[in-house]
């Protein structure tokens, strides 16, 4: 499975227009190199500088991890990191994780609560927090500007799946992107008067570069499935068309392509 | 602009009041037809509403019912420019009121509105209580303390505003004793009476994420008998301040079509057919104004019935066509003309659903005071492209010193709110739904809803105010215990044992995560409504300015301190 290059790459690009007006969707693709795969559970750490910087350790090295997508770490909870390292230059005094993905766990680590000093680091480049870490198989979305609603796409139509990808164990749409991608699924569903929508909710383990082994909560696959199917509903996709389905088994670790099975999958057939 | 016009004199108060008693039976018989029709539709899906009311309307009924110390017809106070309930008078459709540090600019829109038989100005219930009783012109929309103590001494306590049923520290307090008001008196505070567990939308009864406990009950309502937890119809008491019901274009204008508090798309009004923002109130239990006029006919004015649904598309359009700001401020001159343009006409112009970072700015009408001598100290990164800065404002040869250093001052504090970043720490519904804990941003991040101030989306966030240990201490108000259940996600930041005088969104969703959330409301008019915060915490704008100062470690100077203030009031 391969993997596009997040929009951080194109961030200097963007720091000027600052989210306005700009697709978030990067057109390279890379594939992640398994020696360069990395996933650890860790504390965030905050750096101080101008623009926000976000770190954190595995061991005693340290990493860049912000994730310039909906997400962001959360200073008293300890984040799962799966990422790339990148050959790149070190922002913050971290090692630049490129695409990298960021989960927040859910039970509360206050002593994950370290905020360093600028100490002369520069800024990292501006992220357009309305980004997303583009994968193969998405179709092309349209340019959005936040807030915006999205006109119904043109024909001609065929049969088309959106792919929404969540962080380990959660089940929440964050703003931005994610949300473009259930919009522009739904407005495809309305427009092209899809005859049968088929959203199937899947689950993913993690394996860290420990050995250990992370397992999502059992109903996560149900509740994306459910999340997305009635977000489709809510956005003027006929509900009769909609089918809702989900995994029951989690897909195994890898250690680096683990994020990509966190996911549900909305089938439109016409 | 006209000054509101009454009639005041002592002498026609007598064939005043029986014109009055005549036109109110006849109102009434009219109502009451009308009312028939909609007796036991206190949750019919024309109106949709939160599934709250009909235990509240419960306690409301409950509670004494109108006697004779409630007298809608007392004299009029000319000076304070106070509204009383039924009577005969007009709003003009601009007008100006005295506050604290100038005056407040009043527009109606659609043209005067004559006040007698008005629903907004008319009482819907038994208590002798309209909307203006808590909704005053001159107080922004709002009420405020000032106001309110000196309506007691007016009418010796016998205003409908001091009604039991919530203008009490508990409705079973004698109603003649001023310490028994003491919450209104001294704080601006209306009892707010939620049934616990929290109700579905449906009016079944939910089950909640958490336990709670009284732990410290000042006014004795959460352990009463009659009114509290234990009582047949469980309910808890909390104290929160009215909200202004003015600019209301802004918040009931969607900013795109998703919850970003939730995750979820936000719901269709199946009356209009539009998306509903879910941003009024301070815990966002009603979804519509349609929605919170029938809450409030029932639960502030003690109605029998249901308004009809005439009145309340008379009290939706009135309040979708006022406008309230500031016009004026006492050392800095008019805000409405020469080099800014704001006031009430700015709120009419803009354009609502506009997110502030992409459009111009929080409140483009302040643009004109803004120069690089004024800001020539101000040395902070600014994330937010700018264009150059004229040297000197329009006019400011004409200006006098006194005039010249507030509007610099303003235009400081204007752009410190807006580009001047600090770390927002640990805020539940803000820092967590992806922004990050902590996220550096200036507070128009959070207040990015461009012309008021307030979250483009549902608005909801526990800042602190109400819960320990970032609250004040508040000794006047109930506190509580809130305790997390094991299988429920917790507070994010407090755990599962949480101390607090509101639970806020909490009471209306039963989730751990809400509880101190409280949705943010306008920073318009806000020198005409002290005190401020939901909870009246804050009696001054300094207080707001110094609770934040603390709250994030903004390390404000006493120039900034101050510099926020003014720019504060010049809204």
């Amino acid at each position: 499975m391969k993997k596009y290059l997040p929009l951080l790459l194109l961030a200097p690009l963007l720091a000027t227009a600052h989210a306005q007006f700009v697709s978030t969707m990067p057109d390279k693709v890379m594939p992640i190199d398994p020696k360069a795969a990395r996933s650890f559970v860790s504390c965030p750490i905050f750096r101080n500088t101008e623009r926000q910087c976000w770190l954190a350790k595995e061991g005693s090295t340290l990493y860049y991890i912000d994730p310039g997508t909906g997400y962001r770490p959360q200073l008293g909870f300890r984040v799962l990191v799966e990422g790339e390292v990148s050959p790149g230059p070190k922002i913050g005094g971290g090692i630049v994780l490129n695409p990298v993905h960021v989960s927040v766990l859910a039970e509360r680590a206050p002593e994950c609560n370290t905020i360093l000093p600028a100490d002369g680091f520069a800024s990292p480049p501006a992220i357009n927090n309305f980004g997303y870490v583009k994968h193969a198989d998405d179709p092309p979305l349209p340019k959005f500007k936040p807030g915006e609603v999205l006109p119904l796409p043109a024909p001609p139509y065929n049969d088309l799946h959106y792919t929404v990808y969540f962080p380990y164990n959660r089940a929440f749409l964050p703003e931005g992107t994610t949300e473009v991608i259930v919009e522009s699924a739904a407005a495809y569903i309305r427009a092209s008067e899809a005859r049968h929508v088929h959203v199937v909710g899947y689950a993913g383990d993690a394996l860290l570069d420990n050995k250990r082994v992370m397992h999502e909560r059992k109903t996560v696959a149900e509740e994306r499935a459910n999340l997305v199917a009635n977000a489709l509903k809510q956005l003027g996709a006929d509900p009769g068309v909609i089918t809702v389905d989900w995994q029951a088994e989690a897909a195994p670790g890898d250690g680096v392509h683990d994020p990509d099975h966190r996911k549900a999958v909305i089938d439109i057939h016409l | 602009m006209k000054t509101p016009r009454r009639r005041s004199a002592r002498s026609s108060i007598v064939r005043f009041r029986i014109r009055m008693s005549i036109m109110t039976a006849a109102v009434l018989c009219l109502s009451l037809a009308a009312l028939s029709r909609t007796r036991d539709a206190r949750q019919d899906s024309a109106v949709q509403s939160g599934g709250q009311v009909t235990a509240q309307h419960e306690q409301a009924m409950a509670s004494p019912k109108p006697s004779q110390t409630y007298d809608s017809g007392l004299p009029l106070d000319e000076k304070s420019g106070y509204w009383a309930t039924g009577q005969k008078g007009e709003l003009p459709s601009s007008a100006l009121y005295a506050d604290a540090t100038g005056a407040l600019g009043i527009v109606n829109l659609s043209g005067p509105i004559e006040t007698l038989g008005h629903p907004f100005f008319t009482p819907l219930g038994t208590n002798g209580r309209a909307c203006v009783t808590c909704h005053q012109p001159g107080n922004g929309m709002s009420i405020s303390v000032e106001t309110l103590r000196r309506r007691w001494a007016e009418t010796s306590g016998r205003d409908p505003v001091f009604a039991v049923v919530d203008g009490a520290n508990c409705p079973d307090l004698p109603p003649e004793q001023a310490s028994s008001h003491t919450l209104l008196l001294q704080h601006g505070l209306f009892r707010i009476y939620l049934p616990w567990p929290p109700r579905a939308a449906d009016g079944s009864s939910m089950n909640p994420e958490f336990a709670i406990q009284v732990v410290r009950d000042p006014t004795g309502c959460n352990t009463s008998t009659k009114y509290g937890l234990k009582s047949s119809n469980p309910m808890i008491s909390v104290f929160r301040r009215p909200r202004p019901v003015a600019n209301m274009k802004y918040p009931m204008s969607p900013f795109g079509l998703w919850s970003p508090k939730t995750g979820e798309v936000l719901p269709i009004d199946p009356e209009t057919k539009k998306r509903q923002n879910l941003n009024i109130l301070a815990d966002n239990r009603q979804p519509t104004l349609e929605a919170q006029a029938v809450d409030a006919a029932f639960n502030h004015e003690q109605a029998a019935d249901k308004p009809s649904r005439e009145t309340l598309q008379q009290l939706v359009a009135f309040e979708m066509q006022i406008y309230t700001a500031q016009s004026m401020d006492s050392r800095g001159g008019s805000l409405t003309t020469g080099a800014i343009k704001a006031g009430p006409q700015a709120l009419i112009d803009g354009m609502p659903g506009m997110l502030a970072d992409y459009n111009g700015g929080s409140f483009p009408e302040l643009d004109g005071w803004l120069t690089s001598t004024a800001l020539s100290s101000q040395k902070w990164d600014r994330n937010t492209p700018r264009p150059d800065l004229p040297v000197m404002r329009e006019g400011a040869d004409k200006e006098t010193p006194a005039e010249t250093a507030f509007r610099d001052s303003v235009a400081r504090g204007y752009e410190m709110f807006r580009s001047r970043d600090i770390l927002i720490r640990n805020v539940s519904n803000y820092n967590t739904i992806g922004l990050g804990n902590p996220y550096k941003q200036p507070c128009a991040n959070c207040h990015n809803m461009q012309r008021t101030g307030m979250d483009s989306s549902p608005g909801f966030m526990d800042l602190g105010t109400t819960n320990l240990p970032t609250a004040d201490p508040l000794p006047w108000l109930p506190l509580f215990k809130v305790t997390c259940k094991a299988t429920a996600t917790p507070h994010p930041f407090l755990g599962r044992v949480i101390y607090t005088h509101d639970p806020g969104r909490a009471l209306i969703t039963g989730r751990c995560v809400d509880v101190g959330s409280i949705n943010m409301q306008q920073f318009r008019g806000l020198a005409a409504r002290a005190p401020y915060f939901s909870n009246g915490s804050a009696k001054t704008l300094r207080d707001i300015v110094v609770f934040y100062n603390r709250r994030f470690d903004m390390k404000y100077s006493e120039r900034d301190i101050q510099d926020m203030v003014n720019f504060l009031s010049a809204l």
